[in-house]
Formats: structure tokens, sequence, C-alpha cells
């Protein structure tokens, strides 16, 4: 059994995201089961909570499910997953797994960047899949200046955005000004906190989720 | 404290841009220049980085006595005030003396100390002259003046100087190498830093303008301020070092000068009888500095490896828009955090910007002695938090997150 762990930014502040990916779970027949009790830790490990982390960790153990496979479209998430729980069964990010799972669709007229989220490229090293995704799902990715190992921050990570918002603002607003200059109109993420901060920008460029690309090209090929 | 600074800093859009123009180009560069063989190089250097702070205290010993043995004065300084008092004590009664850019001498506040003793510090590098003539932070350790254009930089100077200086880099390098020039000649204390230095005795210093050749030549008495964790086995060592150093800093191959430097000028070729300061100075002080290193060494062992090459300041978000709020006088970025924490304690670390940090692993990532600093970071916010030095907001989204299971709220 997969389970389906979103991460409390998707679940509470895009919760249309987190349905997008369980309408695309069902439409891929995958078995799945949500899982959205208690928070992974993820802030409290990057702002030095640890005693707090341990205390949060065990909680979590406690009511997590059974299964066999995780899968989350959050990068703070997976890290922590990965690199703090080694009781739990295999995670996999959603763009991960879509890789490997989606049909190759046809080619539709759009031109979008892709953002690498700093703990999903730099941190985790997964800078393909999401790519691969997009190209399945027949969208034309153009690279900005700074991309993959050096891609640019979105400043919404390491609770800058709540020790610092007018820093973590500035990097959001460059970042866009970078999807511009790529020529993108959209700018596609992996990564609620990217979504969040890229999105509180005024720009002409639009942002999404990979999830939603997805969504709409599985649609499309109806 | 850091707040109010930052919306000021935030403001200053034309440096913010020029900065980063600047960092892209360097990285750029880096690259382009980067091969299989450079890699080999960075990897070398890596193991001889880790085996040299594994063995410091026996290779300091070695150090000590190969530079006393050709003829130089060491001296152990525990913390900044006392090599600063060693270095007012060797200045005597000048009241000028000329420096070679140095992170370690920005560390201990030379200048600024040495102007309320009176002594004028005159700095050689061009960008760090025109930082302090201007009065400006500085923004990169090789790169000073990074965030200042060539239009700002000739119209301030004209200002000062009362004079026309025409805003191209040619022109106002050579304002700034004819005006420096005259403090050079006249100076008797030259004082550096060391990019790197080996136990056999030996420092290094690695620059392009040609500067430091003479303030450690001009000068009868030549003081070099050593940072301990600088310290590699061999002279040939030291050679990797600043290859790694300049590929990683200027993202060039080599810089224009390496010199290495093991003791006082002399000549033996009258009677076979030693004459100390021929062409170059008389006398050589070493000092080792300390201040919060040992305990460095011993806390995050790979930090000490640093080489101080800067590349971590190119790629940090932070350091490229919160600039001089991120990092220490003399040590920038992420890593100048973790020097602060050492040299001065918890209490400046977050003051200098242990929570701008967005942990977002680019120096880690580019950091040729693969040091992780946003690990280190988390380390030190940990010590942060388990001293009740922590921040509002974070405090009110842990409670959440403990009661609730989420850092947000659940009804909203």
């Amino acid at each position: 059994m997969i389970i389906y762990f979103p991460g409390c930014t998707t679940n509470q502040r895009f919760p249309e995201l987190r349905k997008r990916v369980e309408r695309i779970l069902r439409k891929m027949e995958v078995d799945y089961i949500l899982f959205d009790e208690v928070c992974c830790g993820s802030i409290l490990r990057n702002t030095g909570y640890r005693e707090e982390f341990e205390e949060n960790r065990k909680r979590f153990l406690e009511k997590f499910p059974e299964g066999d496979m995780i899968i989350t479209g959050c990068p703070g998430c997976l890290s922590t997953f990965r690199e703090e729980f080694p009781e739990l069964p295999e995670v996999k990010h959603i763009s991960e797994f879509l890789s490997e799972k989606l049909p190759e669709m046809k080619e539709i007229k759009l031109k979008v960047a892709y953002h690498d989220p700093c703990h999903l490229g730099r941190g985790l090293g997964i800078y393909d899949a999401p790519r691969e995704v997009l190209r399945k799902c027949g969208v034309e990715v153009v690279e900005m200046e700074r991309n993959r190992e050096l891609s640019w921050c979105c400043g919404g990570g390491g609770g800058v955005r709540l020790a610092y918002p007018e820093l973590s603002r500035k990097l959001s607003e460059i970042r866009m000004e970078e999807a511009k200059k790529a020529g993108a109109s959209v700018l596609v993420t992996s990564c609620p906190f990217c979504l969040r901060n890229l999105n509180d920008v005024n720009s002409e460029v639009e942002v999404k989720d990979l999830i939603e690309i997805v969504e709409e090209a599985l649609d499309d090929r109806k | 404290m850091i707040g109010n600074e930052l919306e000021k800093i935030l403001k200053e859009e034309d440096k913010i841009r020029t900065r980063m123009k600047s960092f892209f180009l360097v990285l750029q560069r880096l690259k382009d220049e980067m091969s299989d063989e450079q890699r080999e190089m960075v990897e070398k250097l890596k193991e001889k980085r880790k085996e040299a702070i594994e063995n410091v205290e026996e290779l300091l010993k070695r150090a000590e006595e190969n530079f006393i043995s050709s003829g130089c004065q060491v001296f152990h300084a525990k913390n900044g005030k006392e090599a600063l008092n060693y270095i007012f004590s060797e200045i005597e009664d000048e009241e000028m003396v000329v420096k070679a850019k140095s992170n370690v001498l920005r560390e201990i506040k030379l200048d600024e100390k040495a102007r309320e003793k009176g002594i004028e510090v005159i700095p050689t590098d061009v960008g760090d002259r025109i930082v302090e003539i201007l009065n400006e932070d500085l923004t990169h350790p090789t790169g000073p003046a990074a965030h200042l254009s060539a239009e700002h930089i000739a119209s301030r100077l004209s200002e000062v100087f009362n004079t026309k200086i025409p805003p191209t880099p040619e022109a106002i390098a050579n304002f700034i190498r004819d005006d420096t020039m005259k403090y050079i000649m006249k100076a008797k204390v030259g004082i550096s830093g060391a990019n790197a230095f080996a136990s056999e005795g030996i420092i290094s210093l690695v620059h392009s303008e040609g500067n430091i050749s003479l303030v450690t030549r001009i000068p009868e008495k030549h003081i070099a301020v050593l940072g301990i964790d600088r310290i590699v086995r061999s002279a040939e060592d030291t050679v990797t070092f600043a290859k790694v150093q300049s590929l990683y800093a200027l993202g060039k191959p080599i810089t224009a000068y390496v010199d290495l430097i093991s003791g006082p000028s002399k000549t033996g070729d009258i009677e076979k009888k030693i004459v100390k300061g021929m062409y170059g100075p008389r006398e050589m002080h070493v000092i080792f500095l300390d201040n919060g290193r040992k305990k460095l060494m011993k806390r995050f062992p790979e930090l000490a490896r640093c080489i101080g090459c800067g590349a971590c300041v190119l790629v940090c978000p932070a350091a490229n828009v919160a600039a001089s709020l991120f990092g220490h006088s003399g040590h920038r970025s992420a890593r100048g955090i973790a020097y602060s924490y050492f040299i001065e304690g918890l209490e400046s670390a977050i003051s200098r910007g242990l929570f701008l940090c967005t942990t977002c692993h680019s120096c880690s990532e580019i950091c040729p002695m693969g040091i992780e600093l946003p690990k280190i970071m988390k380390e030190i916010r940990r010590e942060a938090v388990s001293n009740n030095l922590r921040i509002d907001a974070h405090e009110r989204v842990v409670k959440l997150i403990l009661e609730e299971g989420s850092p947000y709220p659940k009804k909203s």
C-alpha cells in the first residue's frame, strides 16, 4: 500500500493541490491511503528546535500507518523522512513517482521554466525527475540562468519567511525576474514553500506546481 | 536590530544588482575553467587540509621552530586584542603603516583600532582602498568593491580628492595606484595576513595586483598575522592551496603572484656574514592568531578546512542581497556566522545573521572543501534555541506544531 503524505503546507495552504494529487493517483489507478495527522517536523529541524523535533518524531511514528512506500510533494518532508526517519518505508517525491509512471503525452504549446527547490535539488540531488515529468506532459522547458546546482533560492526556507519576511520577499522577486528573462509564461516548481513564496510576487509569469501541469496534461488527453 | 538595517539594505537596488552580476560572472568563469584535472587537484587539497587539521598541534610546533630558525620573531595571540597589542608595540611611533588585503586583519579590526591610537592603516588592494576611502562595506573577500559601479566610484573619489576622475575602471585603478604608491614607499611597517602557511615555516600570499609583494618587501618591518587554521604541511601544499583558492575566488587557474616568504631579507655575500634587510625587510614578525580557532577546530573540524576562497559568498542568496548584514566583518556569509560564534559567542552569531540563512545548500554544493555549512548553521541554531535565544515568529510556529500537529492553525 502507498501512503500519500501531502505535508502541512500543501494540506492547509494549498488544499486544491492535495486534491489534484489524489485525482491523479485515482486516475492512474494507484491504491493509496492519505496521512496528514502529524507534521514531519522539518521546520523544527531547520530552526534549531532539536528536542522538540525528537518529541514530535515520536508522536509521528506512533500515528503513522503501515505501508510499503510513501510519496509526498513536499521536499521539506521528503528530506526529513530520508534523513531522520530510517524506520519508515521508501519515500519518493511525487516527481520521482510520476516520472516513471506517467505516459508520454502530446505536445502542448506552453513554455515553462522549472525552479529547482533547494531541498529537492541540492538537498537530495533530484533535478531530472521533475524535468522528465514536464517533458512527458509535452510542455517546452526553458532553463533560467541559474538552474540545477546553481538554482536561486526562493527565500521560503530555513525559517527566513517567518523571521525576516522582507528578505524572503526580495529573494522571490529576483527569482520571478529570472523566469521572465528566460521567456517562460509559467514558472513551475515542485515544492509548496516555493509555490507560496513565488506566488506572493506580482508578476506576469504565472507560478504553478508541477502537479497542476500534470493534471492539465492528463485532462487534455481525453 | 537586523530588521531595520535589512530594510535599508534592501532599498539599495543598484548595489544589489551590481553585486549579483559581479558574483555571477565569477561563477560562470569557474564553470568554464573547471576540468577533471582541476577536480582532482581540489580533492587532493581536501585530503591535505583534513590531515593538517587533524595534526594541527604538531604542525604548529614545527612551523614555529622553522620560522624562528630562519630569523623570524614568533608571537602567539589568544585573541584579537593580544595580536593588536603586539602589532602596536612593533609599529612604535609610526603614524602610518600599509597593509595587504586580509580577512584576518579585518577580523581583528586592525584599521579601526589603529585609528583610535592615531595610526593610519593604508589598504593597498584597489578594491579595499576604494571601500576604505568611500567608507563602504566590503562585499566579498576577494572583491570588496564588487557592489559599486565605476561611475559611482569615480564620482565619489572625485569628490573626496577634489579632482576629476573619469568613470572607467582604468582611470580609477591608475588614480588609486599613484596615490597608494606614495604611502607604500614611505611606510616603515607593512602588515599582511597569509593565505596559508606551511609547517616548514613558509607563508603564502596570493594576489594579482602586485601590491602584497611591495607591502612585504619595501617597509623595513613585515608583520604577518596567521590564522592558525590555515596551516598545511609543505610549501607545495601552499601552492595547491593558492591554485584552488584562485579558482574558486576568481574563476582563474592562478593569480599573477604567489609569494612564498620564510624570513627577513638578508645577504651573506660579504665575508659570509649575514646582513639583514638587504632589499627587503630587516625584520619579519609572525603572529599565530587563535581567536576562537582552537575551539572551532575541535567542534567543527571540517569547517577548519576552509581555504577562504569565498565561493560560498558568491552563491549565497542572503550574502548576495543582505550583504554585510550576513557574516562577520572579516568573514562573509554562513561561514562568517560560524566564525562569529567562536570569536565572539552565540549572541554575536545571531546579530550577524544566524537566522538569515535559508538553508538552501548553495554554499555546501559549491564548497571545494566539502564543508556542509547549512548543517553547521542548524547546529548553532540548536545552541541558540537551547540557550533561549529564540526568534518570536519561530516560537509561535513551534508551539502550533507541538500542540496541533501542524505549523498552521487548524481553523484558518
